[in-house]
């Protein structure tokens, strides 16, 4: 097995791609894609740790890491349809009418 | 008779006067909306009858204490309650804890008393009655409250309790620019509540108590603590806490907020911001006691402070044109005069001061309800709208009259018992230690000359000469109502002028504590040692009477000649055994004759007497102003052990 | 315990589950349900009711601490006193919803199942005594307010703070669960493996922790600072409470609060051994948070977007009371202070967004200062219990918020944080300034504000809880004593088992 450092690595490289990739997408469904990637970077921290500390532990945090993730998809997702509904454009830049 | 539970009856009935008075229908909406405030019949008697009923019982809660006072009683605090109120777990609990003592005792008549009558002046509005009669008994809670609460997180609390009110009834009922005289006031005294509130809790973590006494006392754990902290951090709390107090007493430079607050607010608000007394009661309850070093240090600052009050005060009141800013800014040369008071740390000028404190909160609502009256009819508060008013209502231009000449301090008045006890003590502190020598004595007796110009020219201008317009050949005299509420307040300005005793006889013991006694050293050649009437000083002359009685006997032919200098004197029998401080024989000036009556008591009482405290300091600290006495002072008496320069030798 | 007692434990969660999902079940299939306006408010009212008894029988039986299924829940006393008061303020937000939803025609029967939903997320927040249980919570509850605020769904506001809250949410979980992971990691020591049970990392704890327990701490703090609206990650919080429907925001305002900083507490007193690496953090965003909230909010018109940074502001003084808990001395002080400050920040805001749910209507929703103006003449009750809150919230006596301010004083200085208390005292002059604003506005100004002719209905529901919140609050600030079960419960966390 390779050293564990080289999957935590690899993980926190991923999960700064997301956070960047989240920040600079305007477009929300990129935006939620990048937030699925942060959250599998994680999954791969976890999953790298519990193999290397021989314990379930991380196996079993990624289960539920998993489907909480996947509840997130269905609302997140069901709340951008239902911008688009209205309003006939995703672009995240658009949603301004509040004063931030 | 001590009867427990009064203090909270007297917080609690105005409360639930001001809950009854909230929930009773007053206004009726009209269709369209419009505030439809007249409030007719038996609503109005409703309304009318409870705020009174409940205001009056505090009132007479007042009295009864007053009545059951024990003025003697050597306790710190009468009427005690002590519950527990927060909890801090292990414990611990911040408790209720309510008490009077002298000093609070007059604040608490004087509040009650006052918003009693301001209660029932306000029932003859028409506009918004319920909520001016609810506020008004919310601040009479809240002033007693602050004026009975040992301990510092309820006194906060109350503190804090009383600026609602009075910002609600300054915001909602007055004149034009209300709106930055509300905001100005609640931000200004806010802020320097919440440096009190930081040193409080600062306090408690140095000491580990929140009970007044507790901290006040020199021999509890928590004063033996207090004693032992870094000056530096004593001082900063003694700051914040002073800093808070001198901003709601309106010392300059901090009483910017209060011209305006007394000006835009109506009758009612002025009424209630003038018993704003709380800057001066927490200087005498909390910072003087809790911190007497640091406060006798700052003294001469807030010495100077109050001067700069009294001339300022009176240099802009009289420049001004609207009726109402001129009293306002006398209040702040009286207040002044109360805090020149405080910090002479004389036994004189404490009393004189709290007198004052109580005089300013007769006479100042007092024309402050007349010229509501007045500005009720002529519907102006402008000076130049007035003149001749007392042709046309000379019972109202009376009672002006009698507040004016009371606030001027002119004899039989009640002012004049409470200024000029101020100058005395400002005059003998200056002797022994404050600052600039006799120019602050000499400005606050300005000041006094200044009030009585402004006022009376304040008053010429309102009343005397002759009627120039014609509304106010048509304006009525007073009514029932108006004379119930300006007549008491003008047999009390009598009273207190003729009779102050009466008032102030219960606060001896609270300001005995106040003021040490060391610094209470009056420079015997001084006339004003025979002046004072405090009941132990009496004692004090009677004995020193005495004792010169034996001296005099005693210098019998049989006695050795005393013309001869350098004679050995041996002090007559009855002061054997008193240990003789300060004499030297062959050092003393022995004149042909008896001494006068001064020098044997002075000389007398330094030594012989109990009350001296075992303090030679003191004897040395008087004595050395012996050389700069004016030449009245009598010649010294060979029988005299006079303190002279012996005094730095015999050190016991 | 074992599992049929840890099922007994957890029967307040299990019921708000059950009664939310009965809720939603009837209002999808039963027609009658839907056409009532007040059948799903009843009932879910009946089903906080009900937990809140399991919940006071369990506090009064309850041992100081115990560990359910094996170690992933904590039920002791201070989690049944965080539930107890997340089930009051889920009551209270039920009922303004009531007249809130039926004035704004957005009665739909799934708001309350969501709201419960998240109340026991809420509760299992406060709970949790493993890290991977308090994300699954943290996203019980977020998820659900995803929903609820973009609950007005013909509003474009209100779907513009669903997407933001949820987009940002997201990140913010991805923080959390990457803290988590690198806590997982740093906490193995030689034989055994890594730990997320906060009981077991706090026995593992040294006074220097590993680089990945740090990296894990911060990023963890990250993720719950999003939740909890501090600086700098609060920067959702206006736009979300403006743009949601003001009963979500007054639920949202509150129940978040109380279950975040209930996990703040837990994590940060479970790495307490090892606080020279946190606390400095901890001190200077709670000192940015209360500067940065504070100035914000002065130059605000809108009222719900002014007590947003006023809920920014108050999270900071909460966080005081964390950085308090790094003192073990110090620490009963500290909890006490922040579960009492807790309740007196939930009652107040709940209560002032309340006021402004009452004076909304089905065209305007009550949102700016000018909607404010003259109330006093037009509705004196609405009027005064606003008075109330917002005296409350400056910290004026004789309100709760007073009280509750002093007690974070006092954490403060037992904790020989002098810095923080002085900043609290500051910036509490800075706040007065715009609370006042408002009382100004609702006494002193002429003109009138929203249309007085309005017909509420079903003004019970927001009627009651604005007169439970009022009343708590001004004998929470004159009689402290009646929250003292509260306070002595939550003092036992520092027991750690």
């Amino acid at each position: 097995m390779l050293p564990v450092s080289y999957y935590l690595i690899l993980s926190a490289l991923l999960f700064t791609i997301g956070a960047v990739g989240v920040l600079i997408k305007k477009n929300p469904i990129q935006t939620f894609m990048c937030i699925e990637l942060m959250l599998n970077a994680v999954n791969l921290t976890f999953i790298a740790l519990g193999r290397y500390f021989g314990q379930m532990n991380g196996q079993m945090y990624v289960i539920f890491s998993l489907a909480v993730a996947a509840a997130e998809v269905s609302v997140g997702l069901g709340i951008i349809v239902a911008i688009f509904r209205t309003r006939e454009s995703i672009v995240v830049d658009d949603a301004n009418l509040m004063k931030s | 008779m001590q009867l427990t539970g009064l203090i909270s009856l007297m917080v609690a009935a105005p409360l639930l006067g001001a809950l009854i008075v909230i929930l009773l229908p007053g206004t009726t909406a009209t269709a369209e909306g419009s505030e439809q405030s007249v409030v007719g019949g038996v609503q109005r008697m409703l309304l009318c009858g409870t705020a009174l009923i409940t205001g009056l019982l505090a009132f007479l809660c007042a009295v009864g204490m007053m009545a059951f006072y024990a003025t003697h009683s050597q306790a710190y605090m009468q009427f005690n309650e002590k519950l527990h109120w927060i909890p801090l777990g292990n414990g611990q609990w911040v408790n209720y804890h309510m008490g009077i003592d002298g000093i609070s005792l007059l604040l608490t008549l004087l509040s009650t008393f006052v918003i009693s009558l301001t209660l029932l002046y306000a029932t003859r509005s028409n506009e918004r009655l319920k909520e001016r009669l609810a506020l008004l008994l919310l601040l009479e809670s809240a002033l007693v409250g602050v004026y009975c609460a040992q301990n510092l997180v309820l006194f906060y609390l109350f503190f804090e309790a009383s600026l609602i009110p009075t910002y609600l009834l300054v915001g909602m009922f007055g004149g034009a620019r209300r709106a930055s005289a509300a905001i100005r006031f609640f931000l200004y005294t806010f802020v320097g509540s919440v440096l009190m509130l930081l040193a409080i809790v600062a306090l408690y973590h140095y000491t580990g108590t929140f009970n007044i006494a507790a901290l006040s006392s020199s021999s509890s754990a928590a004063g033996i603590a207090l004693r032992h902290l870094p000056s530096q951090a004593l001082f900063w709390m003694f700051a914040a806490f002073a800093l808070a107090f001198s901003i709601k007493t309106a010392l300059f430079p901090f009483h910017s907020w209060l011209p305006d607050a007394y000006a835009e607010a109506p009758v009612v608000g002025s009424v209630a911001l003038v018993l704003l007394k709380m800057g001066i009661y927490g200087f005498v309850r909390i910072a003087i006691p809790i911190f007497p070093q640091q406060a006798q240090n700052m003294a001469p600052l807030f010495i100077v402070l109050a001067v700069c009050s009294i001339i300022y005060g009176s240099l802009v009141a009289a420049v001004q044109t609207d009726a109402r800013r001129v009293i306002a800014f006398s209040s702040v040369a009286h207040l002044g005069f109360v805090v020149l008071g405080i910090f002479t740390f004389t036994r004189i000028g404490m009393m004189g001061a709290l007198l004052q404190n109580f005089n300013h909160g007769i006479f100042t609502p007092m024309l402050f309800l007349l010229l509501g009256m007045l500005t009720e009819r002529r519907g102006s508060t402008d000076i130049a709208d007035f003149g001749g008013v007392k042709k046309v209502l000379p019972m109202l231009s009376t009672m002006m009259l009698i507040a004016t000449l009371g606030s001027i301090a002119v004899p039989f008045f009640s002012g004049f018992a409470g200024e000029f006890p101020v100058l005395l003590g400002s005059w003998v502190s200056s002797i022994s230690h404050s600052v600039g020598g006799y120019w602050p004595t000499a400005l606050a007796a300005a000041g006094t000359i200044l009030a009585a110009v402004y006022m009376l020219w304040w008053y010429q201008r309102i009343m005397l000469g002759p009627v120039r317009f014609e509304e106010i050949r048509k304006m009525p005299d007073l009514n029932r109502t108006e004379w119930a509420v300006v007549l008491p307040l003008a047999c009390l300005i009598f009273w207190v002028g003729l009779g102050s005793g009466f008032f102030t006889r219960r606060m001896n013991q609270a300001v005995n504590r106040l003021v040490p006694y060391y610094r209470e050293q009056i420079d015997s050649s001084l006339p004003v040692s025979a002046m004072v009437s405090d009941e132990r000083e009496v004692e004090e002359k009677q004995v020193r009477m005495n004792l010169r009685n034996h001296a005099l006997l005693i210098t019998s032919p049989d006695a050795p000649a005393p013309a001869l200098q350098g004679a050995h004197f041996s002090p007559p029998p009855i002061l054997k055994g008193i240990p003789v401080r300060g004499y030297h024989p062959r050092r003393m000036p022995i004149p042909a004759g008896m001494g006068g009556p001064a020098s044997k008591p002075s000389g007398v009482s330094n030594r012989s007497l109990p009350m001296q405290h075992g303090k030679p300091g003191g004897a040395a600290g008087a004595a050395s102003h012996r050389p700069s006495a004016p030449a009245h002072a009598v010649p010294a008496n060979p029988n005299a052990p006079v303190m002279q320069s012996g005094a730095g030798e015999k050190h016991p | 315990m074992t599992n049929a007692q840890s099922m007994q434990a957890i029967l307040p969660v299990i019921t708000l589950l059950i009664t939310g999902m009965v809720v939603l079940l009837g209002d999808a299939f039963l027609p009658f349900w839907r056409r009532s306006g007040v059948a799903s408010g009843s009932l879910s009212l009946l089903g906080i009711v009900i937990a809140a008894g399991f919940a006071l029988d369990r506090l009064s039986h309850q041992p100081t601490h115990s560990l359910a299924f094996h170690g992933a829940l904590s039920l002791g006393r201070f989690t049944q006193a965080c539930t107890l008061l997340l089930l009051l303020l889920a009551g209270l937000a039920v009922l303004l919803a009531v007249t809130y939803l039926e004035n704004r025609r957005l009665n739909r029967g799934e708001y309350y199942t969501l709201v419960l939903f998240a109340t026991s997320g809420a509760i299992l927040m406060a709970a949790a005594n493993d890290l991977i249980v308090l994300f699954i919570a943290v996203e019980m509850l977020s998820v659900a307010l995803y929903v609820l605020a973009g609950f007005a769904r013909s509003e474009p506001r209100s779907e513009e703070a669903a997407l933001k809250y949820f987009l940002l949410g997201a990140f913010a979980a991805g923080f959390l669960l990457y803290g988590i992971a690198l806590i997982y990691g740093g906490a193995a020591i030689s034989g055994l493996g890594g730990t997320t049970n906060l009981a077991l990392l706090h026995l593992r704890q040294g006074s220097v922790p590993g680089f990945m327990t740090v990296a894990g701490l911060a990023l963890v703090l990250v993720g719950l600072g999003f939740k909890a609206a501090l600086v700098p990650f609060h920067m959702w919080a206006p736009d979300v409470y403006e743009g949601s429907p003001t009963s979500v925001t007054g639920f949202m305002a509150v129940v978040v609060k109380v279950g975040a900083f209930a996990a703040l507490m837990r994590l940060f007193i479970a790495f307490a051994p090892a606080a020279a690496y946190w606390l400095p953090a901890i001190q200077i965003i709670a000192v940015l948070t209360m500067v940065t909230g504070n100035l914000l909010a002065v130059t605000q018109t809108n009222v719900k977007r002014m007590l947003a940074y006023s809920s920014v502001a108050h999270a900071g003084y909460l966080l005081i009371a964390v950085a308090a808990a790094a003192t073990p001395a110090a620490q009963p002080l500290a909890l006490q202070a922040m579960v009492f400050y807790l309740a007196a920040y939930g009652l107040m805001t709940l209560g002032a967004f309340a006021v402004l749910a009452w004076l909304s209507h089905r065209d305007a929703d009550c949102q700016t200062l000018s909607d404010l103006r003259g109330l006093v003449r037009t509705d004196p009750a609405a009027a005064w219990l606003m008075v109330i809150f917002m005296l409350s919230l400056g910290g004026i006596p004789p309100t709760m918020g007073f009280i509750g301010k002093w007690y974070l004083f006092t954490a403060a200085l037992q904790s020989h944080q002098l810095w923080l208390a002085i900043t609290l005292a500051l910036v509490s002059m800075v706040a007065v300034f715009y609370y006042l604003r408002v009382v100004w506005t609702l006494c002193f100004e002429e003109g009138s504000g929203i249309s007085v002719s309005r017909n509420t209905l079903a003004p019970a529901g927001v009627q009651i809880s604005l007169y439970v919140a009022a009343l708590l609050s001004l004998l929470g600030g004159i009689a402290p004593i009646v929250w003292q079960p509260l306070m002595l419960a939550a003092r036992s966390l520092g027991r750690m088992p």
